[in-house]
């Protein structure tokens, strides 16, 4: 069954244009159904018209200001995408739109947190099709957490396979709140992908896992690790392309492949030996991308590379929950890139940064 | 002595109440040394190690002091063979290591002791203490503010009730028994004597 897809725009001739890329792509056009809706009605129009089609995922363009018939809708997309959010809840809702990242950024969070996602036009067919990805899994995963019946914590952390050792860690984390009716789905949805899928610490993604095995990410990706860690993978609802690893399970696993000296030592020193001792091959270690030093510790927030805690200071980009690894950047970042943001440091580490830079 | 839940118990006790007084890999640390006791546990076996190279360390105070713990408590199911701590404090004057060691069968010394640096003797008869006891400790001698709102925390006293239980019960009761009932031994006779 193909997703029914409602496309919200104010410009008939794009409508066409991107009804018919999905159409005519060979993955797309057996995934979803492109409904065309142009914007320019009445607000109460617009929503009947979208109820209608019962829709499993809808994606609205920012500019809405072309008339139709001396009809404007009178509000931006992200404007519409509140509206839309309230009239139906358990619908993923994308902001499809040119690029045009001023006119994103001038709206408040609040306003643009009814959406699940914000993906550019131009961009829909890129990166081997990563954002067609994100939609078909935002749509599938929306599905699945509607069609859930009882709505626990527990039946959300069964739902999505989570060991039973990380429910503790899992209630530390900020899960969606629990009302009468249980968890709703667009709180369920948005902290599967905005916490436990962003922040590493009880999922881990290819640098953050590879690091806490002691590996470099590469050896961490090749075939035979891969397969060593299979039954580590999440492969559940909006499970990212590149991949996420229960990091409870990936030591577990590690573990079970160590002798009793290896167990004494921590996992990222006792797993590489393991490896080489079972394999007999020697394996390519986390190296510090400032010292060198093997294996490291940490992963660069900026660079998303191991880097030793000597070699980083902690920092504050995000408001991610305790319980997940705190940021940190290598000196190395702190020395040259330009993506560093001084103020999102503690006061202490601020001090320092003017010693690291000499 | 220990049950499964012991495990769970040390996982909660580092990432609700542990997290923001420890360095970031320590932190790891003490929840990878938990899940591998709680893999340990299920098979009636155990061994929970911080390792000496890698202790865990506590985020500087303002007196700027170096602390760190490291732990080895080897047993299989009841029967603990190895309980030894060793807390570690760096400052300008020195460092000065303090163990908490369980009696080795064949030596004189008390059941549980204390010792300082790499000496021998002395050896103060001293409760035993786990990762959990001797957190509160460091943190009501070198984190007092916090460690004074942790105390009024219901979820902390429970985890460290638990681990005072757990692990020193028994040695009070000992103390307890022998000075209430025994006329023809001292209390220090005892704890060499005992096991």
């Amino acid at each position: 069954m193909k997703i029914q897809t409602i496309y919200i725009d104010d410009e008939d001739e794009e409508l066409r244009k991107y009804k018919r890329i999905f159409e005519d792509n060979e993955i797309t056009k057996n995934q979803f159904e492109i409904i065309a809706v142009n914007s320019q009605k009445q607000i109460g129009d617009l929503i009947n018209e979208v109820k209608k089609k019962k829709p499993e995922l809808i994606l609205v363009d920012l500019d809405l200001t072309i008339p139709k018939d001396d009809v404007l809708l009178g509000v931006s997309g992200a404007a519409l995408s509140t509206a839309l959010r309230e009239e139906f809840p358990d619908v993923p809702m994308v902001l499809f739109t040119k690029i045009d990242f001023l006119k994103i950024q001038k709206f408040s969070p609040k306003i643009l947190s009814s959406l699940d996602e914000a993906i550019y036009k131009s961009d829909i067919l890129k990166e081997n099709g990563k954002n067609l990805d994100i939609l078909y899994k935002l749509a599938i995963g929306y599905k699945g957490l509607r069609e859930t019946g009882s709505k626990t914590l527990k039946d959300l952390l069964k739902m999505i396979e989570a060991p039973e050792n990380d429910y503790d860690s899992l209630k530390l984390s900020d899960p969606p709140t629990i009302s009468e009716n249980g968890w709703s789905v667009f709180e369920a949805a948005y902290w599967i992908r905005n916490t436990l899928l962003k922040y590493p610490g009880i999922l881990y993604d290819p640098i953050h896992a590879a690091t806490f095995l002691g590996i470099s990410k590469d050896t961490f990706l090749s075939r035979s690790i891969q397969d060593l860690f299979t039954k580590a993978k999440y492969s559940n609802i909006f499970a990212p392309i590149e991949g996420r690893w229960w990091k409870s399970r990936l030591q577990e696993i590690a573990e079970s492949i160590m002798d009793e000296k290896e167990r004494d030592l921590i996992v990222r020193e006792g797993f590489p030996f393991a490896w080489e001792r079972v394999h007999k091959t020697n394996i390519e270690r986390a190296k510090c991308v400032f010292c060198e030093k093997e294996p490291a510790e940490w992963v660069c927030y900026i660079l998303k590379e191991p880097v030793m805690i000597k070699c980083s200071l902690g920092y504050k980009p995000d408001n991610r929950p305790p319980i997940m690894d705190e940021a940190r950047v290598s000196f190395k970042a702190i020395r040259n890139s330009n993506e560093i943001n001084d103020d999102k440091f503690d006061p202490i580490e601020h001090d320092m940064l003017l010693k690291i830079r000499q | 002595m220990v049950d499964i839940h012991y495990s769970a118990n040390l996982e909660r006790f580092a990432n609700q109440h542990l997290k923001n007084y420890l360095e970031p890999d320590s932190h790891h640390i003490l929840i990878e040394r938990a899940r591998s006791l709680r893999g340990q546990l299920q098979k009636g076996e155990w061994k929970f190690l911080i390792p000496r190279d890698h202790p865990l360390i506590f985020k500087k105070n303002k007196s700027d002091l170096h602390i760190d713990i490291s732990c080895k408590i080897e047993g299989i199911g009841k029967d603990i063979k190895k309980h030894n701590v060793e807390l570690q404090i760096k400052s300008t004057k020195g460092i000065f290591k303090f163990h908490i060691d369980k009696k080795i069968p064949e030596k004189q010394e008390p059941w549980h002791h204390l010792h300082i640096g790499g000496n021998d003797e002395p050896r103060f008869p001293f409760p035993p203490m786990d990762i959990i006891l001797l957190c509160e400790f460091i943190l009501i001698n070198y984190f007092p503010k916090d460690s004074e709102k942790l105390r009024k925390d219901r979820g902390w006293k429970e985890l460290v009730i638990y681990s005072q239980n757990t692990f020193q019960k028994e040695y009070f009761q000992q103390c307890g028994n022998c000075i209430e009932n025994n006329k023809d031994s001292t209390l220090m006779e005892h704890l060499l004597n005992y096991p």
